[in-house]
């Protein structure tokens, strides 16, 4: 935590906020701790600011919230910025991002049925991983398998795509992508309307929990180092308040610092379970945030302390290379390229390392035994 | 404001809400002004169905709907349907998005439809949201305002016992005890009362 002094040397490094009540928004998600985490544990406060969190219901509010101006910041899907720069979905606004809240996060659930069948063409000695199990099964089928995620342009829609083409399944040809809500998530997969979905947690552990689902492949190692979500503001917000933007990126990173470290991992849980923000058991916080997965049966049997990451090894840096993995993936879902010489642009409008190392440099002053 | 003629009457209009309160005024108000709503889709489960059975020009969807993402993918995953794009004109109208946020509706338009031919219909609606919030906020304050006298009245009861004085007098005392701590008279009898309980 920081020290008493450190109002004094906080307002000796950054000029004033422009603003000192903000509305953040967030979504019902185990990663939305940083947010929750820096409220409860007063880091707002220690950097001056007087932050309300709001609760959103849909990434599309987030985004007309934020380009209204109704929402001053938000927690962001990775890929959103860029493509809302670009306007894929209609709404076209630029949205940049300072600050990278987590990577990985994900994982994929198979519904019981289509797990068991699965299983049953590995017992047989037809082949040896989930993967290509499903592959084979999906061949089968009379019709296509039919998987969900949360969004179009998510992490999650990137990764089950990588993860499909990787075992020879054509994500466009092969299968049947849905957008559900995360709330039917569950829902979905008892009632067979989808076979399997990508999604970030508590969804898996849910899925898991209800018997409905088995989780059969990690975020984590689909795509190694995949930034998850980010703290998204729009690009005249940022203009008119590079202040307050740079004092809610203290906050957030410090938070994010704190959550990395596995001796608060209990409380984090315990915030979050709160009626306020996420509102339901701990037990369904625990297993994601501890990297203990119920993965029954699945690919991995050990645990994954690097489930969610929310600091540490400069992940909280925007990355530029990974900001266009991100968008040339987006291009190849949308069915038409986009020009390189856009594509780079898009990403450096968007994701905006330096002012993540403005954040650091006054992190760096105020907490002089922190390594980051 | 809005004249009702023949391209307008025919546009096919889907309304997502699950309040079916509000979907009921705001279909009521649209068909004032000479637009008919094709469907009304209280659950984001069915909006998919209703769309391919719709096939609606315009869609009016509630902001606090989860089913907003699943409707913005369609124009993303949906290849060769008619898919629902956001509406946003910040050619002619730079404050749509401020308006339609404030009055906590969204609007899609399907099939690459003119946003001119639909503005009628989004103007009826982006009022009618407003003032159904309009109307509910009147009614939540009416009630609060209800349920304060009665605990004013209820806490001027404890105190006239408490301190064996007739009910002007209670009340003379908490108006200056309110006074005094500087809130108002509806927070001092709430305290009055969970003091009293305990």
């Amino acid at each position: 935590m920081f020290d008493d002094s450190i109002d004094e040397k906080l307002n000796q490094l950054v000029p004033a906020a422009e603003k000192y009540h903000l509305e953040v928004g967030y979504l019902r998600l185990t990663d939305a701790a940083p947010f929750v985490v820096a409220q409860e544990l007063g880091m707002f406060d220690q950097v001056g600011l007087n932050v309300e969190l709001r609760q959103e219901i849909s990434w599309a509010n987030i985004r007309d919230k934020l380009v209204s101006g109704a929402l001053d910041a938000a927690q962001m899907l990775a890929p959103l910025p860029a493509m809302i720069t670009l306007g894929a979905s209609g709404l076209r606004a630029p949205i940049l991002t300072g600050l990278v809240l987590s990577n990985h996060g994900n994982a994929i659930t198979l519904s019981q049925d289509v797990w068991q069948e699965a299983s049953q063409i590995i017992t047989q000695g037809e082949c040896a991983s989930v993967l290509e199990a499903l592959h084979l099964y999906a061949r089968q089928k009379p019709h296509l398998l039919t998987f969900a995620t949360v969004h179009a342009f998510s992490s999650h829609t990137l990764l089950l795509r990588r993860w499909l083409s990787a075992g020879g399944i054509d994500p466009d040809r092969d299968i049947k992508l849905l957008v559900v809500p995360p709330s039917q998530m569950v829902d979905s997969l008892q009632t067979g309307v989808i076979d399997g979905y990508c999604v970030g947690e508590p969804w898996n552990t849910i899925g898991v929990k209800s018997g409905m689902g088995v989780v059969v492949a990690l975020g984590s190692e689909i795509w190694p180092g995949a930034p998850e979500k980010v703290l998204g503001v729009s690009a005249s917000w940022h203009q008119q308040h590079p202040q307050a933007h740079l004092r809610l990126r203290l906050a957030l990173l410090r938070a994010c610092q704190w959550l990395a470290d596995s001796r608060h991992t209990a409380e984090a849980a315990r915030i979050l379970s709160l009626s306020c923000y996420l509102d339901m058991p701990v037990d369904n916080l625990l297993p994601s945030l501890t990297g203990e997965l119920i993965m029954p049966g699945g690919d991995v049997d050990a645990s994954v302390p690097d489930f969610h990451l929310f600091f540490g090894n400069n992940l909280n840096c925007p990355d530029f290379t990974a900001t266009v993995q991100m968008i040339e993936a987006c291009a190849e879902l949308l069915g038409r390229p986009i020009d390189v010489s856009m594509v780079r642009s898009l990403a450096a409008q968007s994701c905006r390392a330096d002012l993540y190392k403005q954040t650091t440099a006054v992190l760096s002053a105020l907490q002089e035994d922190v390594t980051l | 404001m809005v004249e009702s003629n023949e391209s307008q009457a025919a546009l096919r209009v889907m309304l997502i809400d699950d309040d079916p309160k509000r979907a009921r005024w705001v279909q009521n108000s649209l068909r004032e002004f000479g637009f008919d709503t094709c469907s009304i889709v209280a659950e984001p489960a069915r909006m998919l169905k209703e769309i391919s059975e719709h096939a609606p020009d315009v869609i009016i969807i509630d902001m606090e709907s989860p089913g907003r993402d699943l409707l913005e993918s369609l124009s993303v995953l949906a290849a060769h349907q008619p898919t629902p794009v956001v509406m946003f004109s910040e050619e002619e109208d730079p404050d749509y998005i401020s308006r339609a946020v404030a009055a906590g509706v969204s609007t899609y338009l399907v099939g690459g439809i003119e946003p001119a031919k639909v503005r009628p219909i989004i103007e009826v609606a982006l009022a009618q949201f407003r003032n159904f919030q309009g109307l509910r906020q009147a009614l939540d304050d009416t009630r609060s305002e209800l349920s304060a006298r009665r605990t004013i009245d209820q806490a001027k009861l404890r105190v006239m016992q408490a301190l064996n004085i007739d009910e002007q007098q209670a009340y003379e005392h908490m108006r200056k005890e309110a006074m005094n701590a500087g809130v108002r008279l509806a927070t001092l009898a709430r305290q009055i009362m969970e003091t009293s309980t305990n």
